[in-house]
């Protein structure tokens, strides 16, 4: 029987270089131009003035936030296409999570635990049970092919299966079907409520569990979508403004206008 | 109606937050504390590294992301159990400690909201500067604390906080452990020994953890039927906890055994 693979060593400094919250990007030269929201399109990498923290713009029509510049260098060579759009624009867009490792590309361990993963989609981590089968899917230099990520950012990722033989995991194909963060994390476009002055398009909706409801303020005055039952709400919207939120257990929700007298129904379903 | 809470002025500080919570360089541990003897609720750390853990009713320790949030729950380290690196090793990261309820207003860098906290993480952004001085007095804009980005999807939302009647800060400080703020709850345990599994059919709750342990003598492991989650290998005295979160039926076996011999069911409901 093979012995759990054990990874003490190399891999203690590497985590004080990993920064803070959110990639620290090398100063650039001011942004030529800023991008406007309409103009922004999923799969975008995005960044405001004050801050050199860069995102991914999902297709969901939420920001992912990079922890640290190790998981956006598995997704990207550098920083060539960051649009920079304005703080005010890019405080209007939520935050959707984090991004995670690009499957395939890398191995990752936390500090306090000897064990290194593979990552496959989604971010899932598959521990490898030895290093015979680390070296057959990564070669002799698998042990630099190792990174480690902070305890903080761990429960970013799920475990599934320990990887017992090589054969169960490869990275080239997990590369490569991997295209891009939307897949990873099998974003999908969000279903959209119009809320004018005289209510809201369409007033009774049914979506599948998982999915983003974008809430967007097309009349001329201020509304909102509240849950009857006080658990979410979008707070108030000025016209033109929007807010999203995943459901993502099933559910009857009805909703109203705290400005109006407008009322609807969603339906979260399983599948 | 107010205007939207804004607070660009309070942005700078954020750098001075660790990644991971370092405690101050302590005089050496006097002793380290068995695997066996940590018990629920209990603050623990390795031998190597700082990071101080909390020890979950379910049997996982919870990370502190930064030292701003553990001071909401704690004043000082002075209940900071040692122990083997190799015993902290076999303890599972659960996730993260979020800010105790009530104590801290909260913003990030890129979004000029701020939210008061609920329990389980909750946030529930402050309408305006009125509100937010009625429940935290004059000195509000002093309470509020910088969450890196890369935390803020370990928080949800909650309603917002249009009256200040609709939240109180004493309150929400009554929560008196991380155990409640989370929910969390025993797992249930499921022993191998080399005659099988204890209990091969199991009912839990969904949302409820599943915690084995291997009492040996010899090597065991549970692992899902298509090994879409499994244990890895198990030695004598390693234990796996995974929580089960969608409605269903799993249906395991041990690695080491034969099928025929040792298979289990956990029915999610």
């Amino acid at each position: 029987m093979t012995q759990r693979l054990v990874l003490i060593t190399a891999s203690i400094m590497l985590m004080l270089s990993a920064a803070f919250g959110a990639i620290i990007m090398a100063p650039p030269a001011q942004a030529a131009s800023f991008t406007s929201l309409s103009n922004l399109k999923s799969g975008d990498l995005i960044r405001g003035e004050s801050f050199t923290a860069v995102y991914y713009y999902g297709v969901d029509g939420f920001r992912y936030v990079f922890p640290n510049d190790k998981a956006y260098f598995t997704w990207y060579s550098n920083f060539d296409t960051v649009k920079w759009v304005t703080d005010a624009d890019l405080t209007t867009i939520q935050i959707g999570g984090n991004v995670t490792y690009k499957p395939g590309v890398k191995m990752i361990k936390i500090n306090s635990d000897p064990r290194v993963y593979v990552v496959a989609k989604s971010g899932l981590i598959r521990a490898i049970s030895s290093e015979t089968v680390a070296k057959a899917l990564y070669g002799t230099t698998w042990n630099k092919q190792i990174d480690d990520v902070a305890d903080g950012f761990f429960s970013n990722y799920k475990i599934g299966g320990t990887i017992d033989d090589a054969s169960m995991f490869s990275p080239t194909s997990e590369k490569a079907e991997a295209v891009d963060i939307n897949f990873d994390k099998g974003l999908k476009a969000a279903v959209v409520v119009s809320i004018t002055d005289t209510g809201y398009s369409p007033a009774t909706l049914s979506v599948k569990a998982g999915t983003a409801v974008k809430f967007v303020n097309n009349g001329t005055t201020k509304h909102t979508a509240s849950d009857d039952a006080g658990d979410w709400g979008t707070g108030t919207l000025n016209p033109g403004e929007s807010f999203s939120k995943y459901f993502k257990t099933a559910a009857s929700l009805n909703f109203h206008d705290v400005y109006g007298s407008a009322k609807a129904t969603l339906t979260v379903t399983l599948n | 109606m107010t205007k939207a809470l804004s607070f660009t002025k309070y942005l700078i500080g954020m750098f001075g937050i660790a990644l991971t919570f370092l405690i101050v360089n302590s005089a050496h541990a006097a002793t380290t504390i068995s695997l066996s003897a940590v018990q629920s609720g209990d603050l623990i750390r390795g031998q190597a590294f700082s990071a101080v853990y909390y020890y979950g009713q379910d049997g996982l320790r919870y990370v502190f992301p930064n030292d701003k949030i553990y001071f909401t729950w704690y004043q000082n380290f002075n209940t900071v159990k040692w122990m083997t690196d190799d015993d902290l090793a076999k303890i599972q990261i659960g996730g993260n400690v979020t800010y105790k309820p009530g104590v801290k207003m909260i913003k990030i860098n890129s979004d000029p909201r701020v939210y008061a906290v609920s329990e389980k993480g909750t946030l529930r952004e402050i309408a305006s500067e009125e509100i937010a001085k009625s429940l935290y007095g004059s000195t509000w804009n002093k309470k509020i604390d910088d969450l890196p980005d890369g935390f803020f999807s370990n928080y949800h939302f909650g309603g917002r906080i249009e009256l200040a009647t609709q939240y109180s800060p004493i309150a929400e400080q009554k929560v008196v452990s991380i155990n409640d703020d989370k929910l969390l709850f025993p797992a249930t345990i499921v022993r191998i020994s080399d005659a099988g599994f204890s209990t091969p059919t199991i009912h839990v709750l969904s949302g409820r953890a599943v915690r084995f342990i291997n009492d040996g003598p010899s090597l065991h492991s549970a692992t899902e039927w298509d090994r879409i989650w499994g244990s890895g290998t198990m030695q004598v005295g390693d234990t796996y906890t995974r929580y089960f979160d969608v409605k269903g039926t799993w249906t395991y076996y041990s690695i080491y055994d034969a099928k025929s011999k040792m298979t289990g069911a956990i029915i999610v409901e």
